[in-house]
């Protein structure tokens, strides 16, 4: 996928391709093979149980590579939500187009969006991220920009949604967001944390009933489909 | 006097108050730093006791926090079971459940406990699979309340109940984990209305009364008629 991989270079592509790499290059190299290891280790161990060194050892580098990057592991960790969070943005960017037949943009987002579920590690990382927030204020002020920018990112989907559905909300948008936001998280948590009892049929089928009920409280029913 | 008092303890009731305490300070220590950041040393001294006091009560870490959660689930269902009253009007009903529900919201240090217990289920097997009879009696719990709500409603519900309650406890589990990670895009009684919306928005798809033909079973889940 072409498309994120250079939404985080910050360099022209056709230099990129020609040129040997620079020291700016192959640093940024350094960063994002460093956030990758980070990632993968955190959502597998936990962020407690992830030190610096195993970061560092995992990605083959020393531990003067990681802080030559990155001032702390809190810090690192916080790269690795943001550029999830980038990724995430570019996968939906485009979708919500007016001309395509409204079908055509749900069965889109029902696609991005189960692809984002398989990503297993990237939900453990973010549940991570939340869990921090909840103990440490510093944390909490940096991840409340990414939980802001994704809240918004959910109206705005929403409110397409209902405009091309030709229907008002039933709540307040932002209630709405923050709430589908929620119960996606919760069920996402509850899959991963109790696979047999809740397998990913049965997660779907709660989803969609719930996000339906919310977004039709009270009018007929099913007549937007969020594509969750 | 108080030297009179502990002597009356037999040794049983001695060995059950060590831990008693070791359950409380370990709830408290594990909210505040997380399950993986609270070590079995800092557990006994946050209690009160010698490391040898902890051993000679739970045999790992994990046992304690299980019993933890154990406990922690004992005391949440009793509060609910009083609800369910016949005697009283349904209405007082839904009030006494709403107000218990709410109340959990200033629970802080039970929710980040069965947050910490989600993440570790999720990467541990051993973990998840004591925990999933705690999460399976939960599910259960909260379908016997919607069973009891829809007995007094006089409906059937349209969706299976196994699938409903864990619908509602990921919802809320969600809801809490967005409020307790971002406390000022949802301060707490802004996630309980949210949890609130979303919870009579699907009861009231849900339990029709009168209306059981034309809310057909949907969903890829088996009917479930009744709790087990």
């Amino acid at each position: 996928m072409v498309v994120f991989k250079y939404a985080f270079v910050p360099y022209k592509v056709d230099r990129m391709a020609r040129k040997r790499l620079s020291r700016a290059d192959s640093r940024e190299r350094t960063a994002q093979r460093l956030l990758d290891a980070g990632e993968r280790l955190i959502a597998r161990r936990g962020l407690d149980a992830t030190s610096v060194e195993d970061i560092a050892a995992a990605a083959g580098y020393s531990r003067g590579a990681f802080y030559s990057n990155f001032k702390s592991k809190e810090d690192l960790f916080f790269d690795v939500l943001r550029r999830n969070q980038e990724r995430t943005n570019a996968r939906f960017a485009g979708v919500l187009d007016q001309a395509s037949p409204l079908e055509q943009v749900q069965a889109r987002i029902r696609e991005l969006y189960a692809a984002l579920c398989s990503d297993g590690d990237s939900f453990m990382a973010w549940t991570e991220g939340r869990m921090l927030s909840a103990r440490d204020p510093n944390f909490r002020e940096r991840l409340a920009a990414l939980v802001a920018q994704r809240r918004d990112f959910a109206v705005q989907l929403i409110e397409y949604l209902y405009r091309r559905g030709g229907h008002s909300p039933s709540l307040p948008l932002e209630t709405l967001a923050m709430g589908l936001i929620s119960l996606i998280e919760g069920v996402r948590l509850f899959v991963a944390s109790c696979p047999d009892q809740m397998p990913r049929e049965v997660a779907e089928s709660i989803l969609r009933d719930f996000v339906d009920s919310a977004m039709t409280q009270g009018g007929p029913r099913a007549v937007v489909q969020p594509g969750f | 006097m108080a030297a009179t008092k502990r002597k009356r303890l037999t040794r049983e009731e001695g060995r059950e108050l060590t831990a008693q305490r070791l359950v409380e300070a370990a709830q408290r220590l594990i909210a505040r730093r997380g399950l993986e950041a609270s070590s079995v040393e800092d557990i006994a001294e946050e209690a009160g006791y010698s490391r040898g006091a902890f051993y000679s009560n739970f045999k790992t870490k994990n046992d304690l926090f299980f019993e933890v959660l154990r406990q922690d689930q004992e005391r949440n269902n009793a509060k609910f079971a009083v609800a369910l009253d016949d005697a009283l009007p349904l209405e007082q009903i839904r009030a006494r459940i709403k107000e218990t529900n709410a109340g959990l919201f200033d629970e802080r240090d039970s929710f980040m406990a069965w947050t910490e217990a989600r993440m570790l289920s999720a990467r541990d097997p051993k973990f998840r699979a004591r925990v999933a009879g705690l999460i399976a009696e939960r599910r259960d719990f909260v379908a016997t309340i919607i069973q009891y709500l829809a007995r007094r409603v006089g409906a059937t519900p349209s969706f299976p109940l196994d699938a409903l309650a864990m619908g509602f406890i990921s919802l809320s589990e969600g809801v809490r984990l967005f409020g307790a990670s971002c406390p000022n895009e949802m301060p707490a009684e802004v996630a309980y209305s949210i949890l609130d919306l979303f919870v009579d928005a699907v009861l009231q798809q849900v339990l029709q009364p009168g209306r059981r033909e034309a809310a057909a079973p949907r969903g890829s889940v088996k009917s479930a008629g009744a709790t087990r």
